[in-house]
């Protein structure tokens, strides 16, 4: 069959094509396999589980996880909720104003994000007499997660028609029967797959949350952080080898149902 | 009220007297500078819990500190951020009826520069920045300015603190390290871009790890992080003092004064003044304590490690950081800039 390439080209479009996944996934599959050596330098020296075993007996990398699957947690059901309806506003009345400013906070850099936010924060807590906490967390990440949710349900109300939520008004719905009885599970699977993105955002995050995180809600970036800048420690390559794993998946799923 | 409205109170009511229970200590020192019991053990005697966090410079701890609502009741500042910490109003005064361990203290810290009536630190551990060197590099490092020799191009490090690396410049110069001439300064300035291209990196105690598996040859270096990386490869590491003289730190704890548990942070304080608590930690961390008593309890290898504990003649030579006056500060401020960003 003629595809329109020749032989060389196609040759040469494997080895870029191979070329390219290696230059993404050598450095992770390296980490991978360090996570399993029985030496704590990078020579091989047999396999060995005993960095999962330390990670797991490490009380601090515990409890940073689960405030990073609190946080994101609560963040996702938050955002995917505000959202959803705002993608629903901006469908029915688009404005410009409204979607460009919302996507400000996607370009925003998250350092300024990030700053902005604690200056807020700081200013209000004179009058809230509050302090920094899982709190602050939630309401940072919102602030870009929000975006993103907007952006995955909005292209998928684009391929909805419009008519169909009109012929249940007429039918007699109420606007919020409509909107829950055709125009939801239509967008069910868009909903699913934007909340997984802001899920994994979210537990993904590390600059705006280490300036905005408190005391006692350390996240798992930052525990990773703080591990890293004191050197070499395999303990690292497991918590990362767990985490590229777990996202990856996450992140498979939610393209699955966004292309079905 | 129906019976959900009911249900969801009494749920948030004992969620919340749950969490208020206990007493809370939180505590920021410098990572690597406490036993890995210190914490357990006080926890038990005072039935408090600690949250315990660690941070990598002085910078790092003011930037949170700062807002003076951080959430952090003690810290661990340098002697040189002691003076504008206590000018912001961030630190509590504390009161010596509640430290009675206070003349476990050796008597060269008991009246420091910094703060001589230690009415708001109590100094805990120090050292000094000295050269950590491959005992393969010839001739032995034992001025700064073998920092700037072209064979160890690629293989040297310096700290990525700028009144460090001023330090550094200022006494190959032959000037005090807490030079405030603009003409000085400028003059280290160019003495430390001149050293960038003989660079592997700015790092400070991450160059341990670095200099132990052989990568770095020549490293400014705490002698905190010199002591642990020598003791993990004795005969191929060593360590030196310059001759052209050289900056001393000490690290002290304070209380902040948005503490709600200034009795409890006392406690924190006399429980590390205590001699067997700092010779314990001293022995884990191979560290300098400013704790007399503790020095007489500490192992001889230790006691008598002159990198460490050098002699009063070494010490004659050693330079406390002093905080800088505000257009002295910034003017370091901005060529600290230029120097990393040329």
């Amino acid at each position: 069959m003629n595809t329109g390439m020749s032989i060389r080209a196609k040759d040469g479009f494997a080895f870029y094509a191979a070329a390219a996944y290696a230059f993404l996934y050598l450095p992770l599959l390296i980490l991978a396999v360090f996570s399993v050596n029985a030496s704590r330098f990078t020579v091989w020296q047999g396999f060995s589980a005993r960095w999962y075993r330390a990670m797991l007996a490490d009380h601090d990398l515990l409890e940073s996880t689960a405030n990073s699957l609190i946080i994101a947690t609560a963040s996702t059901l938050l955002a995917t909720a505000i959202g959803t309806l705002a993608a629903y506003a901006l469908w029915k009345r688009s404005s410009v104003w409204l979607s460009g400013s919302l996507y400000l906070s996607l370009v925003t850099p998250e350092i300024v994000t990030g700053v902005s936010l604690l200056a807020f924060y700081q200013w209000a807590f004179r009058y809230l007499h509050l302090q920094l906490g899982m709190h602050t967390v939630v309401l940072a990440h919102l602030s870009f997660s929000v975006a993103y949710v907007v952006l995955v349900v909005l292209a998928r109300l684009r391929t909805f028609d419009p008519t169909l939520e009109e012929a249940a008004l007429d039918l007699g719905a109420t606007e919020l029967g409509a909107f829950r009885r055709v125009t939801l599970p239509y967008l069910a699977p868009a909903i699913a797959a934007a909340a997984m993105l802001a899920f994994t955002v979210s537990i993904d995050d590390y600059v705006i949350t280490s300036l905005v995180a408190g005391v006692d809600s350390r996240t798992l970036p930052m525990v990773i952080y703080a591990m890293a800048r004191r050197g070499v420690n395999p303990v690292l390559n497991a918590v990362s080898t767990v985490v590229v794993v777990a996202l990856g998946a996450l992140v498979l799923i939610s393209e699955r149902l966004r292309a079905s | 009220m129906n019976r959900r409205t009911f249900l969801i109170g009494v749920a948030a009511t004992s969620i919340h007297t749950a969490c208020a229970r206990g007493a809370r200590l939180n505590v920021y020192n410098w990572s690597d500078y406490i036993a890995p019991d210190t914490v357990a053990n006080f926890e038990r005697e005072s039935g408090a819990r600690v949250r315990y966090g660690t941070y990598e410079s002085n910078q790092e701890m003011l930037a949170q500190v700062m807002s003076g609502n951080s959430g952090w009741d003690v810290v661990f500042p340098s002697e040189d951020f002691i003076g504008p910490m206590r000018d912001l109003g961030l630190l509590a005064p504390l009161r010596h009826e509640w430290l009675p361990n206070l003349d476990a203290l050796d008597p060269a810290f008991q009246k420091p520069p910094w703060d001589p009536e230690l009415r708001w630190s109590v100094p805990y551990m120090h050292g000094s920045t000295g050269i950590l060197y491959q005992k393969s590099v010839v001739p032995a490092p034992s001025a700064w300015a073998a920092l700037w020799d072209q064979k160890l191009r690629g293989r040297i490090t310096m700290l990525d603190d700028a009144t460090e690396v001023f330090g550094a410049c200022l006494k190959k110069m032959g000037r005090s390290i807490n030079s405030t001439d603009a003409v000085e300064l400028i003059e280290a300035k160019r003495q430390a871009i001149a050293q960038k291209p003989l660079l592997r990196a700015y790092l400070n105690a991450e160059v341990r790890d670095q200099v132990v598996a052989g990568d770095v040859l020549a490293a400014e270096a705490w002698a905190v992080t010199a002591g642990q990386a020598i003791a993990a490869a004795p005969d191929k590491l060593a360590f030196a003092f310059p001759e052209e003289g050289y900056a001393r730190f000490a690290d002290s704890v304070t209380i902040l004064r948005e503490s709600r548990r200034v009795e409890l942070a006392h406690k924190w304080i006399n429980h590390l003044l205590r001699p067997e608590v700092a010779a314990s930690i001293v022995s884990a961390t191979r560290t300098a304590t400013a704790n007399g008593a503790a020095q007489k309890l500490l192992p001889a290898e230790i006691r008598e490690n002159s990198v460490l504990y050098p002699s009063a003649a070494t010490l004659e030579h050693g330079e406390w950081f002093q905080a800088q006056p505000s257009a002295s500060q910034k003017l370091r401020d901005r060529l600290w800039t230029e120097i990393k960003s040329s």
